[in-house]
């Protein structure tokens, strides 16, 4: 009796594991063959690109949303959700064309009513870059595949602003974009494990060529394991800092080193009683030498500035060479600021960038030579978020700005009543020609403004400009296509085996 | 019974490096332990550079020196603070009456319930860093271990002869303690401090690697491990050195802790 049940038991088994294996053959994105395996750093904060303010989010859901244009690696637009798209001839409005077919990857189609509406949530409170889209007056969907931004004034900004990733069309119908995310991109969230790892299978509904089966991001805090993986051949893409170049030269993989668009600085705050004084901000810079600092911290892999602009951009100008390193004339400068018996400021370091604790470190060894005692102080992410950027309350900090399509966008800092003047910078002349760049048509005399806006704040200084970065990205031997972007955005599409 | 006591000579050795490293740092310091040569960075060892650089260019040797003056006067003070605070708690649970008894060492068991690094943490997050809040927070776990080890040691000697003695001519309850209990608690104290000072070592390392005890640019044997950390893959050597000293730091003081129990042990009884 007892054998006879054990054996029905076992038939039923077997029977049912045929059945199992019998349906239609399933294949899981990870067991695909050109399927790209990347590390990431963090676990991103929810894949709702309105909602989040981490570049290191939008580097992901730029791979599952479209923006109605995108940016190619230098920076020129191009058609992404949109084919075409055309300014009138006032500068007061802007239309799009969509491509044919475009569909969420739930089938759903996405017409300019989607597009229309996706952007009223964008300019809507809840959204955190609503105010940088309040100079959208009226959105019209005059048919199907077109839809036209109105504007009341002029605002040569406005076109890239388009072009960011949070500017992302999303299905607003679905309601938890964070952990539900629906957009018309090349790929659609496939599974994640928060802390662990997201896996990104292909869109069906995308119509355009897709040079992999699949992306899997992984996430790895610490970069020595990230390049252990990469050795395992568990990864096939990581992004590694200058320091550990060398750890992965010579070994066969493909390596891309790209300037980022970035600006890595030390804000002084002008509001300091010593600080406010040009001459002893102009004696940090003297003091400082940036190549070393550069060669120390980040082995050479970075571009010197001299101002508040990335060398990508085109209307850079080259003003690295400055303040050549002169600790005598520093030693002058402070002298005559009246601080020749020394000068004690405190450094806020944000802890979890250990390269701006790093150049922190170095920064303080080198002021300590002409005389001002540094007080290092690290602390934590949030900490510097709320009482050094937004609470403005410090002397001196290490820290890097991501990159903008835009001049206005980059230099609004130094608007002696924006929001984001961390430096507490005030000049009239900065002011008024961030004023007047802003409605100025003129392709020639806007660069000329910006051009202008650079030299005053090389000759000021409310930083000390470091550099702008250059990412190492490197890949697998077998693993090409990667690319960098001057805004935080990467294109997983475009990444292959051989 | 001559068998040798290898914990202790070991012990005795180990810690006399510890010390002379101690003591060579205030009268033979190569280099200032900030001071930085980014140019020549991970350069091997060499006649100038004795354990050779660091990330920033910086002498290896002399932050190794500087590290263990932070290293035993973080140790000794936090172990010294624990032992006069624990050895009170101790013995005034022992000498009260029964209910303060009670309440006193449930307190102190609720506190030994805490993982050590874990309190030391908690307190140097909320006092802020440094070496002074460093001590105070791996104090603040010592307490505990020697407050227990005074109150047993009391409760043991209550019954003596000679304290019931004392006792009976009349001596007060302070009296009593100070002069005939602490006495014959010294050399077991020893023993727990040695062993003591040795967790503190670590722990006050594991604090600095961590962020929460020293701060750069100063140097401590965890930073040191924890800047070395980054660079494993590159320069492996540069976490060698922090990291032997700090095994031969930790293995000595604990082996002097056990070499002189087995001395005591080996003494006759009282009784």
């Amino acid at each position: 009796m007892m054998k006879k049940t054990l054996f029905c038991l076992l038939a039923f088994l077997v029977s049912l594991s045929l059945f199992a294996r019998g349906g239609k053959e399933t294949v899981t994105v990870e067991e695909k063959i050109n399927v790209i395996t990347m590390a990431i750093p963090v676990d991103p904060d929810g894949l709702d690109p309105m909602l989040t303010a981490a570049a290191s989010t939008f580097q992901i859901t730029s791979n599952i949303y479209e923006t109605l244009i995108t940016v190619d690696e230098k920076g020129n637009l191009e058609p992404c959700l949109a084919d075409s798209w055309s300014i009138s001839e006032d500068g007061l409005s802007i239309s799009f064309y969509l491509r044919e077919n475009a569909a969420f990857s739930n089938g759903k189609k996405c017409g300019s009513e989607e597009v229309k509406e996706s952007f009223i949530r964008l300019m809507s409170p809840e959204s955190l870059r609503c105010k940088d889209y309040s100079f959208i007056s009226e959105i019209e969907t005059p048919d199907e595949k077109t839809i036209v931004f109105k504007m009341n004034e002029i605002n040569v900004a406005a076109l890239s602003s388009f072009a960011y990733p949070w500017a992302a069309v999303v299905d607003t119908e679905e309601s938890n974009l964070k952990n539900k995310p629906m957009g018309t991109g090349p790929y659609c969230l496939s599974s994640w494990v928060p802390q662990e790892k997201l896996v990104l299978a292909l869109n069906p509904y995308y119509g355009k060529e897709v040079k992999n089966d699949g992306f899997v991001l992984v996430v790895m805090p610490d970069l020595t394991a990230e390049i252990t993986a990469l050795e395992a051949g568990e990864v096939d893409v990581i992004l590694i800092t200058g320091d550990l170049a060398s750890a992965v030269e010579n070994k066969g993989y493909n390596i891309l080193a790209a300037a980022g668009n970035g600006l890595q600085l030390m804000a002084m705050n002008n509001k300091n009683e010593a600080l406010s004084d040009v001459r002893v901000r102009q004696a940090i810079n003297y003091a400082v030498d940036k190549d070393a600092l550069i060669e120390a911290v980040w082995w050479g892999y970075g571009e010197k500035i001299g101002s508040h602009f990335p060398v990508v951009l085109k209307e850079y100008v080259d003003l690295s060479d400055a303040y050549q390193c002169d600790k005598d004339k520093a030693r002058a400068l402070l002298k005559e600021a009246g601080y020749e018996n020394g000068l004690k400021l405190r450094m806020d370091l944000p802890k979890n960038y250990q390269e701006y604790v790093n150049a922190g470190l170095v920064i303080a060894s080198e002021l300590k030579e002409v005389g001002i005692e540094v007080d290092v102080n690290i602390v934590e992410w949030a900490y510097w978020l709320s009482e050094v950027y937004v609470g403005r309350n410090y002397d001196l900090t290490v820290v890097g700005h991501t990159g903008r399509l835009d001049p206005y966008a980059l230099l609004v800092k130094y608007l002696s009543t924006g929001s984001e003047n961390y430096f507490n910078y005030s000049s009239s002349e900065v002011d008024q020609l961030l004023g007047m760049y802003k409605t100025e048509l003129n392709e020639e005399k806007r660069t000329e403004y910006i051009q202008t806006i650079q030299r005053i704040l090389s000759s000021d200084v409310p930083a000390l400009y470091i550099q702008d970065p250059i990412q190492i990205f490197v890949s697998a031997s077998d693993v090409y296509g990667f690319a960098s972007f001057p805004i935080n955005i990467y294109k997983f599409k475009d990444v292959y085996r051989k | 019974m001559k068998k040798k006591n290898f914990s202790l000579i070991l012990g005795v050795f180990f810690v006399a490096i510890i010390i002379f490293l101690f003591l060579l740092s205030f009268v033979y310091l190569p280099y200032s332990e900030d001071q930085m040569d980014t140019k020549n960075r991970f350069s091997p060892p060499s006649s100038s550079h004795l354990l050779g650089t660091d990330q920033f260019g910086r002498d290896i040797f002399s932050r190794i020196l500087v590290s263990t003056r932070s290293a035993l006067a973080v140790s000794t003070s936090s172990v010294l603070m624990g032992t006069v605070f624990g050895l009170l708690l101790g013995a005034l649970a022992a000498l009260s009456p029964h209910f303060i008894e009670s309440i006193l060492m449930r307190f102190v068991d609720a506190m030994m319930a805490f993982p050590g690094i874990l309190s030391a943490m908690v307190l140097s997050a909320v006092l802020g860093k440094g070496v002074m809040n460093a001590s105070i927070a791996i104090a603040f776990f010592m307490v505990p271990v020697f407050a227990r080890l005074s109150y047993s040691m009391i409760l043991e000697s209550k019954k003596k002869e000679y304290i019931k003695a004392a006792k009976s001519y009349g001596a007060s309850t302070p009296r009593l303690f100070i002069f005939h209990m602490l006495p014959e608690m010294f050399t077991r104290l020893i023993t727990q401090l040695s062993s003591s000072i040795g967790a503190a070592i670590l722990t006050e390392s594991s604090l600095s690697f961590l962020g929460l005890g020293i701060q750069p640019p100063g140097a401590s044997l965890g930073l040191m491990l924890s800047e070395a950390k980054g660079y494993i893959l590159i320069q492996p050597y540069q976490a060698l050195w922090p990291g032997v000293i700090l095994s031969i730091a930790v293995l000595g003081f604990s082996l002097l802790g056990d070499g002189i129990n087995e001395i005591i042990k080996g003494e006759p009884d009282y009784e």
